[in-house]
């Protein structure tokens, strides 16, 4: 079977946008992802003038959160480091021949998603010594100005990964294994892994590859 | 069924059939705006999924809503045109959204959507057609986040959170045939494909044309129609409001439909309603710009609750809500129950509601008939429906009256004999009446007014006597209060008192 890769285009993004693009880009996928029955569910942005789809399963809502605030307190252990990466991966379960110290299933990864993010602190650009009185009305005009073209681009970019997203699925059907009869909301099981900021795609890879991780890979 | 005139089994012209039919719903459902704005609880979804859409042949006719594992919620403008191509299915689905202006009558194409059967030219290279369901199962969780992240949306949006009549609406038209795009549409148009759904003979195509800036067609930026508008501060359901006010400060210079504020304890609420979640009004005043804006009901049933299906957008903020999603209100067509304000439409042109249901013990709900000029209706296509009531048998409707009445009404009347009307029923309302004005008279009063004033006099009676009663305690304890008096309890207390204090000291 066939794995493929999606690796969606980075965003730029800051702290407090961190959740709300993690939010945008899991459930979009997984939306396109879960072909049982599902009742989908609309959710606006707070934070930008977008609308992304939920699968609508409760489970899946819990399960992303838990995932965004682990995401969020791993990066938070790591200020130096700015490119960080999130993996959504679909996989099926196979039995394979028991063994000792080992498990009887295996999981078959048949589609990954890397999410790269790049968080920047837009503080950094300030002087040290500025204070609220100290304020110049220039300055503070150029940093919103600054801020307002930060999300006019992180959504401009949001939106193309999304867009990147449907044309991914689009293209490319014949690696989905078959979906069981009768199946609602999640039809294929799937992890979240946040990847050690020290390593990228490529390098997980390499190292599954290494270590002879459970992954098929054509 | 639509034949596709070729050799496609029953199961996959089924199935051709409902690509089209989910097609049209996912795209007017979030293109039509007053529609589309009903939301419904998964309570009105049957909550066993045991039908899903693996297998066509299983789905009970009603559940077309989960065809291809997408439930969605009615959308009746896409009823109401599902049999325009269920004609044939070789002939394409075209459907075009288009920005009106109400004011000047032009239109402006905003999407051309295009689902299109081509037959095989190599007949059995096609797919299986399972293979064809799940391939639309991909295709259509595509499209649903498609038509939200297309410009059109944003407008779409606006729409329906802004409460404001705007001179701007959207609308659509669906036909069989792609008329040619202008060169300036060209030039100015993107265009998206998706990938075909295979069939064992053929292949389904998706396509859209669209306005990739919409940037100039600003919403806020529009001229405001040329209405007068009234601020009216006994809005209806204030507190402090009497009720026969509220008929008083109905806007007569061609203002802004009524609307009811959020504050009302029945009106709209989830409670009441159940699943139909309307959002509140809030009356388009220019004259108050700071009129806060209420939090939607919808977005409380959207956050806090369990899915409940696609909510029409912008629902996480604190919204202005539109009159016109009153469509959905409840309404009792119990003529003994039901008693319906009726009002004409105003000078302007903009039509008032034409039925307005006040009921139960405080006004629960507004209905609002078909504004005529409250949508972007279609210009020589399918014209989208602005409102629709519905039946609540549970409602109390005082004032409503006989549904001959309301259908009858064409808008002709004057103002001001719609409010005389109302003004009349209101007297020969037995339980407003004043009962104490006409209880000097009651024998000569033929009205049948007559069982209130007896009401009143019994009323009167009985206070009568409760004030003699009060009187008789006053004078009693008034007797007590005289000096002699409380003394003479006292000293007698404290007479006895002393008894007792030298009995007890007694050995």
């Amino acid at each position: 079977m066939n794995c493929e890769v999606c690796e969606l285009k980075e965003l730029v993004v800051e702290q407090f946008e961190i959740r709300e693009v993690l939010r945008c880009i899991l459930h979009t996928i997984i939306f396109h992802r879960a072909l049982g029955l599902v009742r989908p569910r609309d959710i606006n942005c707070e934070l930008f003038e977008l609308t992304y789809v939920q699968c609508g399963v409760p489970e899946v809502e819990k399960e992303i959160e838990e995932k965004i605030t682990e995401f969020i307190s791993k990066i938070s252990k790591h200020p130096n480091r700015r490119s960080h990466q999130v993996c959504l991966s679909f996989y099926e379960t196979k039995d394979k021949q028991p063994a000792w110290f080992s498990s009887k299933t295996e999981r078959v990864y048949w589609e990954r998603w890397f999410i790269n993010l790049q968080i920047t602190n837009q503080r950094v650009n300030m002087k040290p010594n500025q204070t609220k009185v100290g304020f110049d009305p220039g300055e503070k005009l150029s940093s919103l100005e600054e801020k307002k073209l930060h999300r006019t681009a992180l959504e401009a970019s949001i939106r193309e990964n999304l867009f990147q997203i449907i044309k991914f699925v689009n293209e490319k059907m014949d690696h989905l294994p078959h979906i069981p009869p009768n199946a609602e909301g999640i039809s294929y099981p799937y992890e979240i892994t946040i990847l050690s900021s020290s390593e990228s795609s490529l390098d997980m890879l390499k190292r599954m590859l290494q270590t002879g991780h459970q992954t098929t890979l054509s | 069924m639509a034949s596709t005139q070729n050799s496609e089994t029953p199961a996959t012209e089924q199935v051709i059939t409902e690509i089209f039919a989910k097609s049209l719903h996912i795209i007017l459902e979030s293109r039509s705006p007053y529609v589309s704005s009903r939301n419904y609880s998964l309570d009105q979804i049957p909550p066993s999924p045991s039908s899903s859409g693996g297998s066509p042949s299983t789905q009970p006719g009603g559940s077309r809503d989960k065809w291809f594992n997408l439930a969605l919620r009615e959308c009746p403008a896409a009823l109401q045109n599902s049999d325009f191509w269920r004609q044939s299915n070789l002939e394409p689905l075209v459907i075009e959204i288009l920005l009106v202006d109400r004011v000047s009558g032009t239109e402006k194409l905003l999407e051309r959507w295009v689902v299109q059967y081509e037959t095989r030219k190599h007949p059995g290279t096609g797919r299986k057609s399972k293979r064809t369901y799940r391939g639309a199962t991909l295709l259509f969780r595509s499209l649903y986040l498609l038509v939200r992240l297309l410009p059109a949306y944003t407008l779409f949006r606006e729409m329906n959170s802004s409460g404001r009549i705007r001179s701007l609406g959207l609308s659509h038209r669906i036909q069989s045939f792609v008329n040619p795009l202008t060169r300036s549409e060209e030039a100015e148009m993107a265009h998206l494909c998706l990938t075909p759904i295979e069939t064992p003979f053929g292949r389904l195509k998706h396509s859209v044309s669209y306005l990739s800036v919409v940037d100039d067609i600003s919403i806020g930026s529009e001229l405001s129609t040329p209405m007068s508008t009234e601020l009216i501060p006994d809005y209806v359901g204030s507190p402090t409001t009497d009720p026969l006010k509220r008929f008083q400060t109905l806007p007569l210079g061609g203002s802004a439909p009524i609307c009811v504020q959020p504050g009302r304890r029945h009106s709209w609420s989830t409670d009441r309603l159940g699943s139909l979640n309307l959002s509140p009004c809030s009356l388009p005043t220019h004259s108050d710009p700071q009129r806060p804006s209420i939090p939607l009901p919808l977005s409380e049933v959207q956050k806090g609750k369990r899915p409940v299906g696609c909510y029409p957008s912008s629902l996480s903020s604190p919204q202005k809500a539109n009159l016109f999603r009153c469509e959905s209100a409840p309404v009792s067509r119990d003529s003994e129950r039901n008693q319906l304000v009726r009002f004409g439409e105003l000078p302007s042109g903009v039509s008032l509601p034409k039925e307005i249901s006040i009921g139960g013990d405080a006004i629960r709900y507004l209905d609002v008939a078909k504004l005529p000029l409250a949508s972007g209706s279609c210009v020589g296509g399918s014209n989208v429906q602005l409102l629709d009531l519905h039946e609540d048998s549970d409602a109390n409707y005082p004032f409503a009256s006989d549904d001959n009445k309301t259908k009858n009404y064409e808008g002709e009347r004057s103002l001001a004999a719609i409010v005389g009307e109302l003004l009349q029923m209101l007297e020969t309302a037995p339980k407003l009446q004043i009962g104490f004005e006409k209880s000097d008279g009651p024998d000569q009063n033929p009205n049948p007014a007559h069982s209130g004033s007896r009401t009143a006099a019994n009323a009167l009676e009985e206070l009568r006597s409760y004030m003699h009663m009060r009187d008789s305690i006053l004078s009693q304890s008034g007797s007590h209060s005289l000096e002699p008096k409380p003394e003479k309890e006292s000293n007698s207390k404290g007479s006895n008192s002393e008894k007792e204090m030298k009995e007890r000291n007694r050995p």
